[in-house]
């Protein structure tokens, strides 16, 4: 009898759930809050409310509350002055501005002391106030509507002097100077200078829509982007927010131009290869590289223990953990070519990202929750290209018949003794075996077969082992500022649930940004701390009851029976046989049923990750910045594996190891430590980095400006990891036994009669440290802000072992100009222009051959496992030729905002060349190397970058605009010195792409089912001929998409607004994969499913066949065959894709409707609808490249996810 | 206030503008360059790469297959084609075991060679015992390379026949053209010669090299050069030094005890088959020289129906199983005394011959199992040393290299036939295919190396 618990079950325990995770988050963020804002209390500070005081009663309350002495010129200044003040805990310099200002006073502070004096009039000033004093009229109208904007703010500029436009935009402003300038501002548009006429019509531009008001990080300043020269591209907040995946990969994906994006690979490239060794990009976090260069982290792979490891998933389907949270990030600007990049030395040879985690701004402090629900299905079984049940029982039949398979009652009768171990078969091989030995069960034998035809695990397999996969996201951030401190503080809770069960994923991250100003702003102090917890659980049970191999089950194969109790199959022996053995042997129980594993052999990780990064910036002068900034972060990984007792691993290997022949009744004697296998791996990573610059910003008359950043940075990266079994552990007592793997004592013989050894414990620590210097200078050269020429240059050292200054540093560098045509005399009249200019820059970047050195270099720390002697390895062998890799990169970008800004359009045309290739040269092994590390080859590539915006529609109800981004990029081996190897698959050869695709001329197969290829002279070889030349495979073209991007496009109805968006890639080519060798039935084990894929019901069968199939037969396979006829033309297919991503709804609750709760400032809520499948696919089999080989659940595409999200801000 | 911090700002740019060079020219952990004494001993003591000697011979034999579908179902290409004899072993990418274990070697072996007379901070007696030590290694490397790639030793055209490239220097982009089969036995020889004065007579493990195993080795170059009585010699020297006998007789109950690799005291130098195969069947010709009383046969050997897979349906050798540590290709105790009882036969000697088998078959009996052989003349005594060496290195690569010496023997090898997934292929005795081809991507690479024909 089972009872369920109403209260802790279901819906109400979910909600009981998020309240307290809720409630943890607003812990963490008060304690980091409470933490940094005693930072706040420098400045000095004055409470004083008094009507009509007299000055001399102000200066004295200011001596006596701040300990400041005052001083003014006696007879010039009124000190008898009436003054209105009310001040609560403001800023002494706030407090004399306000007071004194408006009063024709100025003042100074020195040395703690206020010195107030008479604002005198220069003579120019006097001058021309008398020459020029004009009244000005105007009218302010939106650009693209021609509509007037009310209530626009108008200033002179260098003075207080405002005026605010009326509600039909029209403005008055009298007595200003003839040469001055007016600011326009108003929120939502963008702020516009305009010189001073008497009769003005100023056009403003709404802020969203112009590419002008970019700002773009390069993770050493911040530069508006309509003075740079680079290639630069800036996804904001609000591009992030739009795809509320966990994933930030996904949210990425199709935004950018240039950016490639593979989510199920796990990788991101910008602009293609540029290197053989595709590095990924450098990835910045708040102007430091990161410690965690992976975007998104996916727990699939072990953790060994070695700090050298990086993560990479193997299987769609583990839980998903961003490295960074996406609600925090204020933008991630991608750096695209040589002048955007070479900031960064030798690690941008290919790209940078820099991500900008949010700060506060001034203003009332302002509340956001936001909370995000994600659900979909897992896979659909039927849209598996799997065998029916009764195919798939004649492949058995065929591998029976042929002797691919082993008879264990027949075994047993030969060898009673021995063959006991013979491995356990299918329930439909029983049958068939059974009716070979006496042929009067062939009636019987059809007739199960028959039953077990129509009989479908598939329903058992949905639930028991898969659930839907839900995502949450929870977000609760505050921010706000005053005019000396602003802050940022925010906390996250993300969990993942993916289709397996037993596997999760989820992390709480807090972040705390603050800044601060001290000394009349002349000093600022930035600080951030962020700290992130993640935990994922990985277990393989349910992956593995669906793949192929030994604890796969077989398409009619139960989980459990009729009344519910699981079914208990063998693995390793037939189940009479362990069961035996388990009650008259006292061996462990040794059956297996994939729910109960469940529970058991569970991987957990748990990370945690500090950042701490402070900056302190000093204005020495108006236009000389001096500024220190530092970065520290630590990570603590830690991987727990364990095998519990009663994990079916475990008893495996105790039952194995356990010889029942030679152990009595009840002394058996286990050969393996009874008990559970503990495996613990950790890696702790501490980085931190330190620089110095100094920024230089002075113009010289209006039209000179000069810009400069100069600095150092010392950077240090350490790592130490350590791997650590425990036998025999005991979950209950936490406890272990010791055991000796060494010699004899690590030794016992096994059921097969074999020594059976105890693997060593491999307690090993793993180390490692890497340190950089660089120098670094980045200029900029603007002329009446419509040329501009930009420079940069780096030079980067890093430690090297033996190795000299030369070859480990060399200096870097790339120089720019941009060209603002718009701003000409002679564009005036094309007034459907609205922006235009031209940019182009050339530099070089390049990577250190940290592979190898100029000296033989020996890894030690290691002792034999026998004797316990040190040993050591030869690390890299002596190299006097390696050198630098080189690329220089030519870019050429045109940026233009066209038709009163409705459409915006910027373009990237680029070139790059890269020199000495580093990369792993393969050389006779007579050498004693397989391969080399040497400077081989020269590889050249190009593209075209191209992003377009539409505004189409901006009316007051009504709103529709369109991005689409297009992306070509190509690269070619030209020279290289790698002697291409007659082999297929994807390899380097000159004239061709790096990731150019070579098969052989499939030729169908021959009488005897093997397979038969074109040699280049047309003769034809048979499987058994391995005489191949070069020739005789072609190229079938490019593996990687040369033209991909996105598009996208949003209507909007008042608060309404629905989007859609979609990505392509489009040009490359792929393997159809219906067979490989590690699914066709020749990998030497039987056991649970095998390789079951449509394609293998049109198998060569007998001599004939070939006429009209081209799937090699079972008889008499052979490894060359398989392979021959997977990498043959045959199954080459266009890999183009058009994908739609995602569909979002989303609702702003209307101002009008918030009427009652004020204290609501905005309330979003949205739905979208995300892996919408593909729109369009070039190849006529209609498979989705990405995930192919569709006879494995694991591979199926991912299923529709529904996401629905709320914004709250208070 | 203000002064303070700009004092801190600008001491901080002034920090990280000196940052000077030397923040940067720390080595880095576990790692360094090589040129301590220490160190090249260390690169010697590492055993998982110096313990391997060959792969290919062990297929190739004629003691091992079976004509069973199952185990030939599952083979892959390469077993298959040595198996076969195939024209070609490996695929033209692919990397030959052999070659580029032996050579990896190799490269170490010269390093030391090369430097290690330079290094730092040892005596002189230790780096010439670490020099010396590389040279038995490097003796022992080109012994088998070309015992793999070249012709058998024949007094009359070695110095014509082409043996494997001769690389005596840790140099890239050398040219490979391949020295003849006698070049390379004489620089054997020299090595194994230039490193006896620095050895000790025997090592603290038998993984490290000494005096006996140099003996040995030379015991084992001079059998296949037929200086048999140089052959005899190094073989008295050797066990002058060590002859000690495992008694199979203390594990016939059960292997359990057997000692483990390092402790083996019949092994001189530690060396061991490359890959071992999952099961090995033993060959018709293999199973009929055994008695079932033989603890040889009762220890190392199972019914192929028992193994876990794949099974067949004749004997599988299984002595690699016990202990698990491989199947030993080096030096040892009974090859010594095996090479002396052939040479005491060859020299007519047949009593003496037949002695050494019997003291060495006392060892591989239960008392009252044992019966000592006899033999009628030399001629029979030379069978029964040829059989014993059959029996007493089944199944790890002797057999090939005795099949490839024996052709100069009248009588001693016949034509060897196999049928494999029903194609039958045969090789006679002195046949080109005794000699493997040399990979495909060698040629490619550095297309100075010329083929062995076919």
């Amino acid at each position: 009898m089972k009872f369920k618990d109403l209260v802790r079950s279901g819906y109400s325990a979910w909600v009981n759930n998020s309240i307290v995770r809720v409630m943890k988050i607003m812990v963490l963020i008060m304690t980091t809050f409470l933490l940094q804002v005693s930072a706040a209390g420098f400045a000095q500070k004055l409470t004083f409310t008094r009507q009509n005081a007299s000055l001399k009663e102000l200066f004295t309350e200011i001596r006596k509350q701040t300990g400041y002495n005052v001083f003014w010129q006696e007879g010039k200044v009124n000190d008898a002055m009436k003054v209105n003040v009310s001040f609560k805990d403001a800023p002494l310099d706030d407090v004399l501005k306000k007071t004194l200002s408006g009063h024709e006073l100025s003042y100074k502070i020195v040395n703690q002391t206020v010195v107030v004096t008479k604002k005198e009039k220069s003579f120019l000033e006097t001058v021309s106030d008398y020459l020029a004093s004009i009244n000005v009229e105007g009218k302010i109208v939106d650009a693209s509507t021609n509509l007037p904007i009310p209530k626009v703010s108008v200033t002179l500029k260098g003075s207080t002097r405002s005026v605010v436009a009326d509600e039909r935009g029209n403005f008055r402003f009298n007595s200003l100077p003839d040469e001055g300038t007016l600011i326009f501002s108003s929120i939502g548009f963008v702020t516009q200078e305009v010189k001073i006429r008497e009769s003005m019509e100023v056009r403003m531009v709404m802020a969203t829509q112009l590419l002008e008001d970019v700002t773009v990080s390069t993770g050493y300043q911040s530069v508006k982007k309509s003075s740079t020269t680079g290639s630069f591209s800036v996804l904001t907040a609000k591009d992030i927010e739009s795809t509320p995946s966990v994933n930030l990969m996904e949210r990425i994906e199709g935004k950018i131009p240039g950016v490639q994006v593979d989510i199920r690979k796990n990788t991101i490239q910008i602009r293609g290869v540029s290197s053989y060794n595709a590095q990924p990009p450098l990835v910045v976090i708040d102007g430091f590289p990161s410690i965690n260069q992976d975007l998104t982290s996916i727990s699939s792979g072990l953790v060994d223990g070695n700090v050298t490891y990086k993560n990479q998933p193997s299987t769609t389907g583990n839980a998903i953990i961003s490295s960074f949270n996406p609600a925090d990030i204020e933008s991630i600007t991608f750096l695209k070519d040589a002048a955007a990049s070479a900031i960064w030395g030798a690690k941008a040879a290919n790209g940078v990202i820099v991500i900008t985690t949010k700060r506060g701004k001034k203003g009332p402090s302002e509340l956001n929750f936001s909370a995000t629900l994600g659900v979909s299905a897992p896979g659909n079984f039927s849209n598996l290209n799997t065998m029916s049940n009764e195919e798939y029982i004649d492949l058995e039949r065929e591998l029976v018949d042929k002797g691919f398979i082993q008879d264990p009652v027949a075994n047993l009768i030969a060898s009673p003794l021995n063959g006991y171990r013979t491995a356990p078969i299918t329930e439909a091989q029983e049958w068939m075996f059974k009716a070979k030995r006496n042929p009067i069960y062939a009636g019987q034998r059809d007739s199960a077969l028959n039953v077990l035809a129509n009989r479908s695990n598939r329903d058992q397999l949905k639930d028991y082992l898969l659930q839907n996969a839900v995502t949450q996201q929870y977000n609760l951030s505050f921010s706000g500022g005053t005019d000396n401190t602003s802050y940022y503080v925010s906390g996250n809770y993300t969990k993942d649930q993916p289709v397996f069960k037993s596997n999760l994923g989820e992390k709480y991250s807090v972040l705390s940004n603050m800044t601060n100003t001290f000394l009349n702003k002349r000093i600022t102090l930035s600080t951030g701390i962020n700290y992130s917890y993640s935990k994922s659980q990985v277990n393989s049970a349910a992956l593995q009851a669906l793949s192929l191999s030994t604890f796969g089950l077989s398409p009619y194969e139960m989980l459990v029976d009729a009344n519910g109790n699981r079914i208990q199959k063998g693995i390793t022996l037939t189940t009479r046989t362990s069961d035996s053995l388990t009650r008259i042997k006292n061996l462990m129980p040794w059956t297996y049923n994939a729910i109960d594993e469940l529970d058991y052999n569970n991987t957990v990780n748990t990370g945690n990750a500090v950042r701490i990064n402070a900056a302190l910036d000093g204005n020495v002068t108006d236009w000389l910045k001096l500024s220190v900034s530092g970065q520290i972060q630590k990570t603590i990984d830690d991987q727990i594996n364990l095998k519990n007792e009663n994990s079916f691993f475990t008893r495996d290997l105790i039952n194995i190891g356990t010889n029942p022949l030679n152990t009595t009744l009840y002394g058996t004697r286990y050969g393996f430590p009874k008990g559970g296998i503990h495996n613990n791996a950790r890696i702790n990573r501490d980085d931190y980095a330190l620089r110095g610059q100094l920024s230089v910003n002075k113009n010289w008359g209006t039209d000179h400006h000069f810009d400069m950043i100069a600095g150092t940075e010392i950077r240090q990266e350490k790592a130490n990891g350590s791997t650590r079994t425990l036998y025999g552990y005991n979950e209950e007592l936490s406890s272990s036994i010791n055991v000796n793997t060494v010699g004899a004592a690590g030794r016992y013989t096994n059921i097969y009669g074999q020594t059976g050894i105890i693997p060593n414990p491999n307690n090993t620590i793993s180390r490692s440290a890497r340190r950089y210097l660089s120098y670094y200078s980045t200029a900029t050269y603007a002329f009446k802000d419509k040329y501009y020429v930009t420079g940069s240059a780096r030079f980067d050292d890093v430690n090297i072992l033996g190795a000299s200054r030369k070859a480990r540093a060399t200096p870097l560098w790339s120089a720019g100009l941009r060209w603002d045509i718009k701003k000409e005399s002679f564009m005036d009249q094309l007034t459907w222009i609205d922006a235009l200019s031209l940019r182009g820059s050339y530099g070089r970047s390049g990577n250190n051959p940290l592979q190898s050195a100029n000296v033989s270099t020996v890894s030690v720390g290691s002792t034999d496992g026998y004797t316990q002697l040190p040993y050591s390895t030869i690390g890299y062998p002596v190299n006097q030729d390696i050198g630098w890799e080189i690329t220089n990169m030519l870019n050429v970008g045109l940026d233009a905002a066209l038709m009163n800004s409705r459409l915006n359009l910027s373009v990237d045309i680029y070139n790059k060349r890269t020199t000495d290739l580093l990369m792993s040269l393969p050389i006779n092994s007579a050498y004693g190397w397989t391969t080399l590390s040497y400077n081989a080859g020269t590889l050249s590539g190009n593209g075209v970058d191209l992003n377009m915006i539409g505004y189409l529609m901006r009316e007051k109800d009504w709103g529709w605009d369109a991005n689409f981004n297009f992306s070509y990029n190509n690269n070619k081996i030209t020279e290289s010195r790698v002697i291409p190897l007659n082999s297929t698959g994807v390899r380097l050869t000159p004239g061709y792409s790096v990731d150019q695709l070579f098969v052989y001329r499939w030729a169908g197969l021959d009488n005897t089912g093997k397979s038969q290829i074109y040699a280049a002279d047309g003769s034809i070889l048979k499987s058994n001929n391995n005489n191949i030349v070069i020739d005789d495979i072609v190229s079938a073209g490019r593996t990687i998409a040369p033209y991909f991007g996105g598009f996208g496009t949003s209507v909007r109805y008042k608060s309404l607004s629905i989007s859609a968006r979609a990505s392509y890639n489009l040009g490359h080519k792929f393997l159809i994969q219906k067979i490989d060798p590690s699914l066709y039935p020749t990998g030497g084990s039987y056991g649970g499913l095998i390789g079951n894929n449509k394609a293998l019901v049109n198998r060569w069968r007998q001599p004939g066949d070939e006429a009209f199939t081209d799937i090699p037969g079972l008889t008499g396979v052979d490894i060359n065959t398989v392979n021959r006829y997977m990498y043959s033309d045959l199954n080459v297919r266009n890999a183009g894709t058009i994908r739609l991503q995602q569909i979002t709804l989303s609702y702003r609750v209307p101002k009008t409707m918030l009427k009652n709760t004020p204290f609501i400032k905005a309330v979003n809520i949205g739905a979208t609808v995300s892996n919408l499948g593909l729109l369009w696919t070039a190849n006529k089999e209609g498979v989705d490249p990405s995930y192919q080989m569709t006879d494995k659940f694991t591979n199926l595409p991912p299923t529709r996810n529904y996401i629905f999200n709320l914004n709250l801000s208070l | 206030m203000q002064k303070y911090i700009y004092t801190i700002l600008i001491c901080g740019v002034l920090f990280c503008t000196g940052a000077c060079r030397k923040y940067v020219e720390i080595a880095p952990v576990n790692t360094r360059v090589l040129e301590k004494t220490p160190d090249y001993q260390s690169l010697m003591y590492n055993t998982t790469t110096f313990d391997r000697s060959y792969y290919a011979p062990a297929f190739a034999g004629d003691d091992i297959g079976t004509d069973d579908i199952r185990w030939q179902n599952i083979q892959n290409v390469v077993p298959g084609n040595l198996y076969t004899w195939s024209a070609k072993i490996y695929g033209a990418t692919e990397e030959d075991t052999d070659w580029r274990a032996l050579y990896e070697q190799l490269y170490l072996c010269n390093t030391i060679v090369s430097d290690v007379m330079k290094s730092k901070g040892g005596t002189e007696a230790q780096k010439q015992g670490i020099l010396s030590a590389a040279l038995v290694h490097r003796a022992f490397i080109y012994f088998t390379l070309v015992n793999l790639y070249g012709k058998q030793y024949d007094a009359a055209t070695a110095a014509t026949d082409p043996g494997v490239p001769l690389v005596l220097e840790p140099r890239f982009f050398t040219d490979l053209t391949r020295a003849s089969v006698q070049e390379v036995y004489s620089q054997i020889k020299a090595d194994l010669n230039q490193a006896l004065p620095g050895l000790p007579d025997l090592p603290d493990f038998n993984s490290n090299p000494s005096k006996a195993a140099a003996y040995g080795i030379m015991a084992r170059v001079c059998l296949h050069t037929r200086e048999f009585a140089e052959a005899e010699r190094n073989a008295d020297l050797t066990l002058a030094l060590k002859s000690t006998l495992i008694d199979l007789k203390t594990y016939a109950a059960s292997p359990i005890g057997f000692p483990t690799r390092n402790l083996n005291p019949e092994e001189i130098l530690l060396k061991k088959l490359t890959q071992v195969p999952l099961s090995f069947p033993m060959s018709a010709d293999a199973i009929s020289m055994f008695s079932t009383t033989d603890l040889r046969y009762q220890l190392f050997t199972v019914d192929g129906i028992t193994l876990f897979s794949p099974t067949f349906n004749t004997r599988a050798f299984t002595r690699n199983l016990v202990g698990n540590e491989g199947s030993f290709t080096g030096p040892n105790v009974p090859e010594m005394m095996l090479i002396k009882a052939e040479c005491e036969a060859r020299a007519g000697n047949a009593g003496v011959a037949v002695g050494i088998l019997n003291d060495l078959r006392t060892k591989r009996f239960r008392t009252a199992d044992y019966v000592a052989l006899t033999a009628t003349d030399a001629n029979d005594a030379l069978h029964k040393v040829i059989d014993e060496r059959k029996r007493e290195f089944l199944g790890r690569g002797f057999r090939w290299f005795d099949q490839r010496r024996l052709s100069k023997d009248a009588g001693f090898v016949s034509t060897v036939t196999r049928s494999y997934r029903g194609v039958t292929y045969t090789l006679e005795p002195g046949s080109n295919k005794y000699v493997f081809p040399i990979g495909d991507k060698y040629i490619l690479l550095n297309p100075e190396i010329i083929q062995n024909p076919r």
